[in-house]
């Protein structure tokens, strides 16, 4: 442990690894209850593949990857959305359908790149290697993000809950989704980064979930699974730094971990306590 | 709330003995406090040219380990790390670690950019040879040491580096320099003497990717892939079928597999000619330690003797 403190105050590199996945893990964990509890998970998983072709894209035209993963991911949550309500097939055999397909031409356009592969650096990132604009970049998104859910928190509350409800208040309940959506594009450039393509879709549901066992009000667990996203980056990095192991790999494992303690542990979802009392029950009969 | 809070400091008191367990683990070492120069290579082969060259005044780290693909390569945290207390940063240029930007963003991270950086292209001099594959004519090979006068200019580079952040132990660098570049030449002496033995229309070499380039260049060889370069386009049905239509219109072809590449590609055309791959030949990393080729020497006279062998004795 004091490795790793004394290697923080050294290295300059460590402090904008953990500066980064930080900020990564708040807004992760922030856009991943809502996620969560829109029963989105699949479509966040999707979401994270289809910047690729737009990741790709815009390094071909040498602009920031930034625009062309948001093009590509709002492009695709639209087909989605198209398909399902415009045929019998289901949401998430839509999901399925438009995300392998945008992913499978986004491996394509990188073959059509420079000789050398970047395909293994976005589908696994590296914080490590983090820069400074991209940094600055991770901070914007932060901060729209962030913003967002603070200005619209009522129209999310509200159209997460209750879509019905939602409707008949007069919400715009498609235009919250599509907003929703836009959000979920702009964490996946973010944690591109940090745990990379693959495995952002860990970074928006694990630590939202693990959240989600221990309250019950949305506040809270904006707060929590923001705050379980941020330990769990730190922990990841600590053992990233200690064993000399991937961090986005290790981050992920970190958060899981919490997960598996919340599972366990917690007071009114855990598996210990609801086995407690059952326990109980059994013998007061 | 109260239950949260009961959890919360369930789960700290759990985390706080997790990682009490963990720092007795391995660790990092502490940095040794000596006088030697810490030196970083990109991948073995210049690991174990710097260490020829370096001798006993050089502690060395290889980033890509050996037997790894140095084309992709993803730095750990040791690797920022050590690049950062490095006193000198070698790396081979020519596209190798560029590609992919890998070692541009290690420098950035690890403050090793600008002018005056410790920072050393090995290949300088080297005179580049460019892809031919359509519409990457212009990215160099990187596969120079494959000639063992690159790997002489290599060692001069070496030599010249390591005295630029070591002056006052120059006359180490030069003399252990001398008697490597001896040997190097000694044995690309032999190569060419033992090669001009075939006669040249029979000099045919096919491997995975078009590493021998610049080997091919040196001794005379007509060098054939199936891949020009390590990228995602690996094996794609064109390339495979134009290797096979090229065995086949040749007499008495040899296959040869990389060892620090997956073989089945080429066990796939060795199966679709039906010419048998005759051994492996070394061209990304020297072999393990212990291991045959496990130097750049070693390495070398494996390739020499092997594609010797392979065009005589078949």
């Amino acid at each position: 442990m004091m490795n790793f403190i004394e290697g923080m105050i050294e290295y300059e590199f460590l402090q904008k690894a953990l500066t980064t996945s930080i900020m990564v893990g708040i807004i992760c964990g922030v856009i991943g209850c809502f996620i969560i509890l829109r029963g989105m998970a699949l479509m966040g998983d999707a979401i994270s593949h289809a910047v690729l072709p737009g990741v790709a894209l815009s390094y071909m035209i040498g602009i920031n990857f930034f625009f062309g993963a948001v093009f590509t991911g709002v492009l695709t949550a639209l087909g989605i959305g198209f398909i399902s309500q415009n045929s019998r097939i289901k949401n998430d055999v839509s999901i399925g359908i438009m995300f392998t397909a945008a992913f499978a031409s986004g491996i394509i356009l990188i073959t059509f790149m420079k000789s050398s592969t970047d395909l293994y650096h976005i589908l696994f990132g590296n914080v490590l290697a983090v820069r400074p604009e991209e940094m600055v970049t991770t901070l914007i998104i932060g901060v729209i993000v962030l913003a967002s859910i603070y200005f619209f928190y009522k129209e999310l509350l509200v159209s997460s809950f209750d879509p019905t409800m939602a409707k008949a208040y007069g919400l715009p309940v498609r235009v919250i989704h599509y907003f929703l959506m836009i959000l979920l594009t702009l964490v996946t450039v973010a944690s591109l980064q940090t745990v990379g393509i693959i495995l952002v879709v860990a970074m928006l549901i694990t630590p939202a979930s693990t959240a989600y066992l221990l309250t019950d009000r949305l506040w809270v667990m904006l707060y929590l699974s923001a705050g379980i996203g941020v330990l769990s980056s730190i922990l990841g990095l600590y053992f990233s730094y200690t064993y000399n192991l991937a961090s986005g790999a290790t981050i992920v494992l970190a958060a899981t971990m919490l997960f598996a303690l919340a599972f366990i542990f917690s007071p009114k979802q855990g598996l210990l306590w609801r086995k407690i009392k059952v326990f109980r029950k059994e013998t007061s009969i | 709330m109260k239950t949260i809070k009961i959890f919360t400091s369930i789960l700290s008191i759990l985390l706080i003995t997790i990682l009490a367990g963990c720092s007795k683990g391995t660790g990092n070492e502490i940095k040794e406090q000596n006088d030697k120069i810490q030196v970083i290579a990109t991948y073995s082969i210049l690991y174990d040219i710097v260490k020829n060259v370096g001798g006993d005044r050089v502690d060395i780290h290889t980033l890509a380990p050996v037997g790894s693909n140095p084309h992709e390569y993803d730095p750990l945290p040791r690797d920022v790390q050590l690049t950062t207390d490095a006193d000198v940063v070698f790396y081979n240029g020519l596209n190798l670690e560029g590609g992919n930007s890998w070692f541009e963003k290690l420098l950035l991270t690890a403050n090793k950019t600008g002018e005056d950086a410790p920072v050393f292209r090995l290949s300088e001099g080297v005179k580049p040879k460019h892809l031919t594959t359509k519409g990457k004519e212009s990215e160099e090979d990187p596969h120079a040491w494959l000639d063992v006068r690159n790997g002489i200019k290599y060692a001069e580079n070496a030599r010249d580096g390591l005295i630029k952040v070591d002056p006052e132990h120059a006359d180490i660098y030069k003399k252990n320099s001398k008697a490597y570049i001896e040997k190097l030449e000694k044995l690309h002496e032999e190569a060419v003497s033992r090669y001009n033995k075939i006669p040249k229309e029979q000099r045919l070499l096919i491997t995975s990717e078009g590493a021998f380039k610049y080997f091919s260049e040196a001794y005379g060889f007509e060098a054939a892939y199936i891949w020009e370069i390590n990228s995602e386009n690996q094996g794609s049905p064109e390339q495979v079928s134009n290797v096979v239509d090229f065995i086949r219109s040749k007499e008495n072809p040899v296959l040869f597999v990389e060892t620090s590449l997956d073989p089945r590609s080429m066990e796939m055309v060795s199966s679709e000619t039906g010419v048998s791959i005759y051994g492996k030949v070394f061209t990304d990393s020297i072999g393990k330690p212990g291991e045959d080729g496990d130097t750049y020497i070693k390495m070398m006279e494996w390739n020499i003797d092997m594609i010797f062998e392979g065009l005589t004795e078949k």
